[in-house]
């Protein structure tokens, strides 16, 4: 480090420091250990810690998608893996392992390089933060919405979330695609409900009463979004949380599945790339603004669910 | 007035993690499942509830005490509904009834 960002190092708050060792920590739990279920576990725990660092920075937008796609959806697909997918060890895993410390020292060594790196681009980055909010202001009346990271998301940087949208939607389609059986994870869904085990009817009871409650706090996250902290991609991982929960408690959705995966999942893109071409030059007016977003949390829930189910049915 | 109400909320925040404290060296040194899933939902559930009542004192607003509230019994509903489930799949699993 050079000499200009030691005050910036030394004024660091202590709560931020005990933060970035518990980050630390966990990245070395998640990489360390042998056992998948403790490497799931330490994910999981990174996901947690992740998610506060993004607080800190004060980026709350961030900090809900990483802590409901983060934490959320990877906790139920690295859960399912740990526990349905086959224990063997991988071949090298079976081999005498000889040096065992390069494999954490080199990982540590990595995330620390990481870390000074990151910080360091962070603490330059935020010299030229007032420029770049001033513009921001400026021209914020053409996008149609009043809170700036939607503003930014979804005009400014337009291309960026077509394109993670468009990644998401690819990834389900090619999901849906190699799944095995008829035809790929849709057909699977009825076929493996003799094969699950029996659950108590109080978690179906519970299921029944807290899947209201979560589709509506999916719904807050996506209206909330045009003024506050929330959004598509936050609200889409919480309406799929809905989906997992409904499917695990064996309620059946045989047609949602089978019938509006697919339109679900390419919808959202498609009205995103259609209302850009015809408001080439105009701003977006609210209503069409307010469907896009409507149809693109839609199309993220079926994208993320069509990863979940294909789990079911692998490749 | 709002020293005191800032002291009891401090004061509970404080509590509660202790109690989560508590909650995760059982689960991680307790012999079997059950013991595990009793400190998790007893331990936990009590350190969170502390825990979110001193976060609503500390923001002193009726709305957020009535949403954290909320957060509160949900997660005591999904934390004894899942330890009732897991115990259930042990008990299946050792061959009790």
């Amino acid at each position: 480090m050079t000499s200009p960002t030691e005050p910036a190092l030394a004024g660091i708050p202590i709560a931020d420091v005990i933060l970035g060792i518990g980050v630390l920590a966990s990245v070395l739990c998640t990489i360390a250990p042998r056992s998948r279920f403790a490497q799931s576990m330490g994910l999981l725990g990174l996901g947690v810690l992740t998610t506060l660092v993004w607080l800190r920075l004060d980026s709350v937008d961030v900090a809900l998608a990483e802590a409901s796609i983060g934490g959320g959806i990877l906790a139920a697909i690295l859960v399912w893996i740990s526990t349905k997918a086959p224990s063997n060890p991988s071949p090298d895993a079976a081999a005498p392992t000889r040096w065992t410390w390069v494999r954490p020292a080199v990982g540590t060594l990595c995330a620390v390089t990481l870390t000074v790196i990151l910080s360091s681009v962070w603490l330059r980055a935020e010299q030229a933060l007032p420029a770049w909010d001033a513009s921001l202001s400026r021209n914020m009346e053409a996008t149609g919405v009043e809170h700036e990271i939607t503003g930014v998301l979804l005009v400014f940087r337009f291309y960026d979330t077509l394109l993670e949208s468009a990644v998401l939607m690819l990834t389900g389609v090619a999901v849906l695609a190699l799944g095995r059986g008829d035809a790929g994870a849709r057909a699977g869904v009825d076929v493996s409900f003799a094969a699950r085990p029996p659950i108590p009817s109080t978690l179906q009871w519970f299921i029944r009463v807290i899947a209201p409650v979560l589709f509506l706090a999916g719904l807050w996250l996506l209206f909330a979004g045009s003024s506050d902290s929330g959004g598509a991609f936050q609200s889409g991982a919480v309406l799929c949380a809905v989906l997992i929960l409904l499917r695990s408690a064996h309620i059946p959705m045989v047609t949602l599945t089978r019938r509006w995966l697919v339109p679900l999942l390419v919808a959202g893109v498609l009205a995103f790339i259609l209302s850009a071409l015809t408001h080439l030059s105009a701003p977006f007016p609210f209503p069409v603004l307010l469907g896009v977003e409507v149809l693109l949390t839609l199309g993220i829930a079926a994208g993320l669910y069509a990863i979940y189910l294909s789990l079911e049915n692998p490749a | 007035m709002s020293g005191i109400i800032e002291l009891a909320g401090l004061a509970l925040v404080i509590g509660g993690a202790l109690f989560f404290t508590a909650g995760t060296l059982g689960l991680i040194r307790f012999p079997d499942l059950r013991s595990r899933l009793h400190a998790l939902t007893k331990a936990d559930n009590l350190g969170l509830g502390m825990l979110l009542a001193g976060i609503s004192l500390l923001l002193g607003s009726w709305t957020a005490a009535a949403v954290l509230g909320l957060t509160w019994i949900l997660a005591l509903g999904a934390a004894s509904i899942s330890a009732h489930v897991l115990s259930g799949i042990e008990a299946r699993q050792q061959g009790e009834p």
